[in-house]
């Protein structure tokens, strides 16, 4: 264990760290292009010279690493006459794009260029000139006059996607990156690369020109698409509209990293086909109600003949959608308010990898597991309810979300739904599902509320609310509370911190678990 | 607590003439009388017989002054000599706008700015003229121009669309001048 001298402070690190890292764990900011934690060591920007003290030259920092009694300056003159070198020799054939740029507000070479720059060109001669905006993949497009040939991408496609389909072509001024003849970069994950591109060479087809970043507030939340559950970061404008994701650091997790699936699912929450309203059937029709009405419709709909719940003839399909609290306060409203233990729940399988894409396309199977939502004490399982409508034991249907139908039964199951009493359906889309439904309840999605997914290890990570949810929806668990309060049965309930702590004492996995302890990286629950 | 006097030297040094009062009083009031009387007949020779008022009224609105180039009305949008406006939509005087008046929604283009504004409003009911659009623009695309007529019954006709606003370049370039002299001060 190295202690070294950095800035006249003093510190200790572990055995091989690079000085760059050192300094960065310890606040002090040392400028770097081409080092990405995440990737391995390049060397090629120099902008991360350092002096190191008997050293005869300036080192840079990304590559040297940290050794008894070094005594390290991050900050003297001579580092930043060096940086003011490199940031010129970075200049010399860079375009004055920044206008037009979408990388601009989020741009190394902008940010340094202020801190760290001069602020005349010295540079008299022809700028070199390379090809400006081409498609280089499905999702990105790329200006080859901003790169600044830090590698990153290289290194990224090299070592985390394993795909290589970038390399860096020719030599010294006239070098340049592009893809392999006839490869696209069009990996799962080649949005990363659009994250870590220090400038404005790599951008986001589906991003690029929407919005200038600096008009985005980031709120930490995860993404949805499957069990994994990459943090993200959910870039809004004006409170009401999300413009991106952007993944956010977890080593326990996703490390820096999020598939282009994930990134791109922020339409869905766009979505023209969201429910914005209750729905009653009246004839052929569904027509939009008060929340009052659906409820009380649902209420009176929910009972039997003698008035109290018509417990055994009821039965609950739930979310992998659901947040943990919704899980609990879904599986309380079942067993309690309405005496059944047909509860049971299905998730949609889809394609997986060995990096980040897990096969469970839905954010919370695990949560949903862990808060009980499968059969128990002989409630019914998904198929025995299905079996059970033609045979008349399940005469009521509480669906929420529309996963059912990617069961292979799915038609077979939409044919037989008509056969029911009476069918609730809530969901965030319109799907096949909610048409039959006779009555249908809009419900939030994950970026429009508060509360914890466990993913597929067992972590349990917070989701914040990023925007409003559309017209008259409502969180999943507002809505059952008020549902399980429309039939008589309290369950009040002012947030899903207050759930998140009466689960803590029920579920005893889930003891130590509290929104204050899960912060942004998470607690696992084993 | 002493209290200091501080005796202002006004600069002023009188002579005997002004000193006694009367006279300045009543040159002051001849002065004054003499414009009242020009003001009041003074048009009259103009309808007999033709001839220039003497008198600095402007008629505004049938007559207007040209103002100097410093002069900043309404902001707005300068149209390239090559018939394309010239905002590249960098949002630039949207976050600078001390009264949030701008908003644009960039879009791209085929051609070779890449960026331009898909729409560009400017709220004139909330402008407060301060100039900073156009001094924070990196494309010399946005102006202050000379037009004060914004007033309306309406204040949704008040804000600009992008229609409303482009103006052709050739129409501006005292302006641009002035603009040119008066940042480059500042070695941007
Ligand atoms: S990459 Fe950065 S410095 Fe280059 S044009 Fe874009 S914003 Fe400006
Ligand atoms: S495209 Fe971006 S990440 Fe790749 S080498 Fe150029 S600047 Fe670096
Ligand atoms: S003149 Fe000032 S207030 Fe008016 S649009 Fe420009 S920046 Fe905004
Ligand atoms: S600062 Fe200039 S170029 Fe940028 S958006 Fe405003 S008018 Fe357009
Ligand atoms: S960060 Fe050290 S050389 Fe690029």
């Amino acid at each position: 264990m190295p202690t070294f001298t950095i800035d006249n402070k003093t510190i200790t690190v572990d055995k091989g760290t690079t000085i760059l890292k050192a300094a960065l764990e310890n606040g002090i900011k040392i400028p770097h292009f081409c080092y990405y934690e995440k990737l391995s060591i390049d060397g090629c920007c120099r902008m991360c010279l350092v002096e190191v003290e008997k050293m005869p030259k300036l080192t840079i920092a990304c590559n040297t690493t940290v050794a008894d009694d070094m005594v390290v300056h991050t900050h003297s003159p001579k580092v930043m006459k060096a940086r003011a070198g490199v940031m010129e020799f970075q200049l010399i054939n860079h375009p004055l794009d920044c206008p037009i740029c979408d990388q601009a507000g989020e741009c190394r070479l902008q940010e340094y260029c202020f801190e760290y720059g001069v602020p005349h060109s010295r540079f008299k001669e022809e700028k070199r000139k390379k090809k400006k905006r081409f498609s280089i993949g499905e999702h990105i497009v790329f200006d080859e006059d901003r790169c600044i040939l830090c590698r990153r991408c290289v290194r990224f496609c090299r070592e985390i996607s394993k795909t290589g389909e970038v390399a860096v072509f020719s030599r010294g001024d006239r070098s340049y990156i592009d893809i392999y003849p006839g490869r696209g970069l069009n990996n799962k994950y080649s949005l990363c690369t659009t994250d870590i591109c220090p400038v404005g060479a790599l951008t986001s087809k589906d991003f690029r020109f929407k919005v200038r970043v600096w008009f985005l507030t980031e709120i930490e939340s995860i993404c949805p698409e499957c069990s994994n559950g990459c943090n993200i970061k959910i870039c809004v404008r004006n409170n009401n509209k999300i413009y991106r994701y952007l993944p956010r650091q977890n080593d326990k997790v996703n490390d820096t990293w999020m598939c282009d699936g994930g990134r791109l699912s922020y339409k869905n929450i766009l979505s023209e086909d969201r429910l914005t309203q209750p729905l009653v059937k009246s004839g052929d029709k569904q027509t939009p109600v008060k929340w009052d009405e659906a409820l009380s419709i649902i209420a009176k709909g929910f009972k039997g003949k003698d008035g109290k719940p018509d417990g055994p003839h009821i039965g609950g399909i739930a979310s992998p959608h659901f947040t943990n609290e919704e899980g609990f306060v879904f599986q309380r409203f079942m067993r309690d308010a309405l005496e059944t233990n047909n509860i049971d729940f299905t998730v949609i399988k889809g394609y997986k990898d060995d990096m980040l894409i897990k096969e469970e396309k839905a954010a919370n199977p695990r949560g949903a597991k862990d808060m009980t939502l499968s059969p128990r004490n002989g409630g019914l399982s998904i198929s025995e309810m299905i079996r059970g409508i033609s045979t008349g034991d399940i005469k009521i249907l509480y669906i929420i979300g529309s996963d059912l139908m990617g069961l292979e039964e799915g038609e077979m199951i939409l044919d037989s739904l008509g056969n029911l009493d009476f069918l609730v359906v809530q969901d965030t889309h319109v799907s096949a599902l909610s048409r039959k439904a006779d009555v249908v309840l809009p419900s939030a999605t994950f970026a429009e509320k508060d509360g914890t997914f466990t993913n597929i290890n067992g972590i349990v990570q917070r989701i914040r609310k990023a925007v409003d949810p559309p017209g008259d929806s409502l969180p999943d668990w507002k809505i059952i509370s008020r549902l399980s309060k429309a039939m008589g049965y309290v369950m009040e309930y002012n947030s899903p911190e207050e759930i998140m702590n009466e689960i803590a004492k029920e579920i005893p996995a889930y003891k130590d678990v509290n929104y204050k302890k899960i912060e942004n990286q998470g607690i696992s629950v084993g | 607590m002493a209290i200091d006097i501080i005796k202002v030297k006004r600069n002023v040094n009188m002579t005997f003439w002004e000193r006694i009062y009367i006279p300045e009083i009543l040159r002051g009031i001849s002065i004054t009388s003499r414009h009242f009387f020009i003001n009041l007949v003074g048009f009259i020779p103009a309808i007999l017989f033709g001839k220039k008022r003497k008198i600095f009224t402007v008629y505004y609105p049938e007559e207007k002054l040209k103002y100097p180039d410093a002069y900043r009305g309404r902001p707005i949008l300068v149209i390239g000599d090559d018939g394309v406006e010239k905002c590249v939509a960098c949002g630039l005087c949207e976050r600078m706008c001390p009264a949030f008046c701008i908003s644009i929604q960039p879009a791209e283009t085929e051609l070779d700015k890449e960026r331009y504004p898909e729409t560009f409003t400017i709220d004139q009911s909330r402008c407060i003229v301060c100039g900073f659009c156009e001094e924070v623009c990196p494309k010399e695309a946005i102006l202050m121009s000379q037009d004060i007529e914004i007033a309306d019954y309406d204040r949704s006709k008040m804000l600009y669309q992008k229609e409303d606003l482009l103006i052709p370049e050739k129409d501006l370039r005292t302006r641009q001048a002035y603009v040119r002299e008066a940042f480059a001060r500042w070695n941007y």
